[in-house]
């Protein structure tokens, strides 16, 4: 569900993109794989350590650690989005990351689309210029649909 | 493999649009786009793949005539130890990671991996292994000679080169533990929507499986080598039978993590199989969730059969019975797959392009691999065999003819999709039946050999193995000399290939080559490979800011890092191999790991 948890739009807007990640696992079953690789990698360095080979055991620890940070950033992304809407002479884009929420607005007209485009990386990046500002968005939209969004928005700002 | 034409068709005339970006090398240090990083493990791991043949051919060349010839019997112990450690870690696994990175994201329609960042670490920290690695030939005493299994006693006793392996191993596996934990999240959280588990390609799935092996196995590893250094320097006696140690302990430990290990090495190569076989019989895979689930039960079982390569150090019958039914029975979830393939190309209309050709010839072969492994399940022949060129033939089978002609398959399938433009199929076909007929040529008489009795790892042999030595080594020259085509071809391709259409492979059912998006997104690239730009006037208004202060930044801590490490390499060298040189060296090398890993958690 690409709107859940995203407040309504005051107005009603000419255009309007939402990029977020797919959160395609889910908490409880983020939390679930963790249990069965700690239970898995702690259970057989235990097992070594009753051998006397202990010293597996650091690395395991270790190795769960940071899975545990890794997991815990996805965790806390999870819900983040972000959103680009035109509404009357108004560019707005908003984001959430990691529960925090920014909001920015720029003058339709005023406002620049760029996509920097690295040939050598094959990646793109959308941004917005806006009195020497830049703000990016959409970094994750598949490639092929932010090249369409840049698009479609540089159609939108250029129309007086 | 593909983005060096990218390079250079961009880099004539439209200089300015490359002014905000670092060029060159720095482009390559400071990436985190998958599709560069998985170009970078492809590229490593060939090289790698150069570096452990020569080796190789060494080997074959002291082996040609009975006697010694060419190099020092100790020599000789390094270089077939370091050729198997090269070929393992430097070459099959990071080519598997290389191919994750660029189809994962694709295949499950992800923009990145999950860690971009710790995905730029994880390829870093291969190099200076390597280096560690191969550094160790000019130590006292030279590289380590005990074998890719680094057995005690032997690695307990031996010179400094022992340490220096040590370390590579200790960093190859930080790597592959961070491949495998982005491999993990990505696959895992960043599906898009609609690719359910039971949709996600089969190579998607096998990498899943895999990297869950991984993250159980790699500690395993790590603390066994951890044990072997101290031992070696610290007065422990994990395994030192002078210090009431078990030798055979470690033998336990190392095939806990070594079994695993020759699935991580084989999983991905079914899962490029799988994606082939159903392209080019234009036919959708038969038995999907049959294969999902044979992958699975090969990941349990392979926890369970260890042993299996410790028959003859003396263990209960008990345990040698279990051992053997053990894995006997995983010789079934292979077939499963063996005969999924089969069935998929069973009645399709097949064409036999290239990625075909390794295709099938890995079927063919690897069921042979699969066979003489069952052969050595069996505990009364392996009795006989263990220690033979009968095992050496083995997992040659599986590993070159099994996993190393998947990938060159693999290669031969995405360079369209990657690079844009089309190899040229003959050399293609050349490459394929050259690397056959050698690789037949080098490894089958090693079947004879073992049977007849002949030793692996020595340097010398009886005159009646005379024979089939030659036959090997003129084969294993043949071999070398093919990958020549490979390299010929795919730089051809890059450079001067024609442009590959926007789906190459009518066949192919895969969301990196089915879905319009990417088509429409390659198409761009194309033209602009034809110096055709797309939106130019917008960015001639007003180049992108810069971002060099990051990426200097970056560059400032590599060096530095590199300045720690190899300061330890050569204050450990200077000491003589001294416990304290050791010491710094491990300093060094647990600094670089902290700063890899805490860079990449800070976000
Ligand atoms: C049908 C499945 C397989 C069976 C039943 C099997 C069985 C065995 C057995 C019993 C041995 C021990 C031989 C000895 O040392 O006396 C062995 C060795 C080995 N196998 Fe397999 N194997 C199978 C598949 C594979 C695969 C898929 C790979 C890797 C891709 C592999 C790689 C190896 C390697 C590298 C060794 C030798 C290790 C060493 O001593 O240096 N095997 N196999
Ligand atoms: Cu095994």
């Amino acid at each position: 569900m690409p709107g859940a948890g995203i407040p309504l739009l005051s107005a009603e807007p000419e255009f309007c993109v939402v990029s977020r990640r797919n959160d395609s696992l889910g908490s409880r079953w983020r939390w679930r794989v963790y249990a069965s690789l700690c239970i898995l990698s702690l259970g057989l360095a235990l097992g070594f350590a009753a051998l006397g080979a202990w010293m597996v055991l650091p690395y395991s620890a270790l190795e769960m650690a940071v899975l545990y940070l890794a997991f815990r950033w996805i965790e806390r992304h999870a819900a983040d989005w972000e959103r680009i809407s035109v509404c009357g002479d108004r560019v707005i884009v908003e984001r959430e990351r990691a529960g925090t929420r920014t909001r920015r607005e720029f003058n339709r007209y005023w406002t620049r689309v760029e996509v920097e485009e690295d040939a050598f990386n094959h990646s793109s990046r959308l941004k917005l210029w806006f009195a020497g500002q830049g703000v990016s968005f959409g970094d994750e939209l598949p490639a092929g649909k932010r090249a369409i969004v840049a698009r479609d928005l540089r159609r939108l700002l250029a129309a007086r | 493999m593909s983005s060096i034409p990218h390079d250079h068709a961009a880099g004539h005339g439209v200089d300015h649009e490359h002014a905000h970006h670092p060029g060159g090398i720095m482009r390559w240090i400071t990436t985190t786009n998958h599709k560069d990083i998985g170009t970078l493990y492809l590229w490593f791991s060939f090289i790698m793949f150069l570096v452990g043949g020569v080796m190789a051919l060494a080997i074959r060349a002291e082996l040609f005539q009975p006697g010694l010839q060419l190099v020092e019997p100790e020599f000789f112990n390094q270089l077939n130890t370091v050729h198997g450690l090269v070929m393992i870690f430097g070459a099959i696994m990071p080519a598997a990671v290389g191919f994750a990175n660029w189809q994962v994201p694709l295949m499950i329609g992800a923009p990145d991996m999950a860690f971009a960042r710790m995905n730029n670490w994880s390829f870093w920290l291969l190099p200076f292994a390597a280096v560690l690695l191969l550094s160790s030939f000019i130590v006292p005493g030279g590289a380590a000679s005990a074998g890719w299994t680094l057995y005690p006693p032997l690695s307990v006793q031996t010179g400094m080169g022992m340490d220096l392996t040590i370390f590579a191993v200790h960093i190859m596996g930080a790597s592959s533990i961070m491949g495998s934990i982005n491999i993990i999240t990505t696959i895992l959280n960043m599906r898009a929507p609609g690719m359910t588990m039971m949709k996600m390609p089969l190579f998607v799935w096998t990498w899943l499986i895999t990297a869950y092996l991984l993250i159980a196995v790699m500690p395993v590893l790590a603390g066994a080598v951890t044990m072997l250094l101290t031992d070696r320097h610290f007065g422990t006696s994990f395994f030192n039978a002078a210090g009431g140690g078990d030798p055979v302990l470690f033998q336990h430990i190392f095939w806990f993590f070594g079994h695993p290990e020759v699935y991580i090495m084989i999983l991905p190569s079914f899962g490029i199989v799988s994606t082939i076989i159903p392209a080019f019989a234009r036919k959708p895979l038969f038995g999907y969730a049959s294969m999902v689930y044979a992958t699975g039960s090969i990941a349990i079982l392979s926890f369970l059969v260890w042993a299996h390569h410790m028959f003859t150090v003396g263990m209960p019958a008990a345990g040698q019975v279990f051992f053997m039914y053990v894995t006997m029975l995983i010789a079934v979830p292979t077939a499963v797959k063996v005969f999924n393939w089969v069935a998929t190309m069973w009645k399709g209309s097949m064409t036999f392009e290239t990625p075909m050709l390794f295709a099938i010839g890995f079927i063919f072969m690897f069921t042979v691999g699969g066979f003489t492994g069952l052969v050595l399940s069996l505990v009364p022949v392996d009795i006989v065999l263990h220690d033979t060129y009968y095992v050496v033939a083995h997992f040659h089978y599986v590993l070159v003819a099994g996993s190393l002609f998947a990938f060159f398959g693999g290669i031969y399938y995405w360079l369209p999709k990657w690079s844009g433009r089309m190899y040229d199929e003959t050399l293609g076909k050349w490459h394929f039946w050259t690397s056959f007929v050698f690789f037949n040529i080098t490894f089958f008489p090693m079947h004879f050999l073992g049977l007849a009795g002949m030793p692996r790892r020595v340097p010398d042999y009886a005159t009646q193995f005379t024979d089939w030595n030659e036959v090997a080594s003129i084969g294993a020259f043949g071999f070398g000399l093919s990958q020549l085509i490979f390299l010929y071809a795919v730089l051809k391709a890059i450079r001067s290939g024609p442009p590959a259409p926007a789906r190459p492979w009518e066949g192919s059912d895969t969301l990196d080559i089915r879905d319009p998006a990417a088509g429409e997104l390659k198409r761009i690239y194309l033209k602009r490979n034809e110096r055709l730009m797309m939106e130019h006037a917008t960015r001639r208004e007003r180049p992108v800011p810069a971002q060099r202060g990051a990426n200097m930044r970056t560059a400032l801590i590599l060096l530095s890092i590199a300045v720690v490490l190899f300061g330890g390499v050569i204050a450990a060298g200077y000491s003589g191999g001294s416990t304290a040189g050791i010491g710094v060296l491990g300093f060094a090398i647990i600094g670089f790991l902290l700063v890899a890993i805490l860079r990449n958690v800070r976000r």
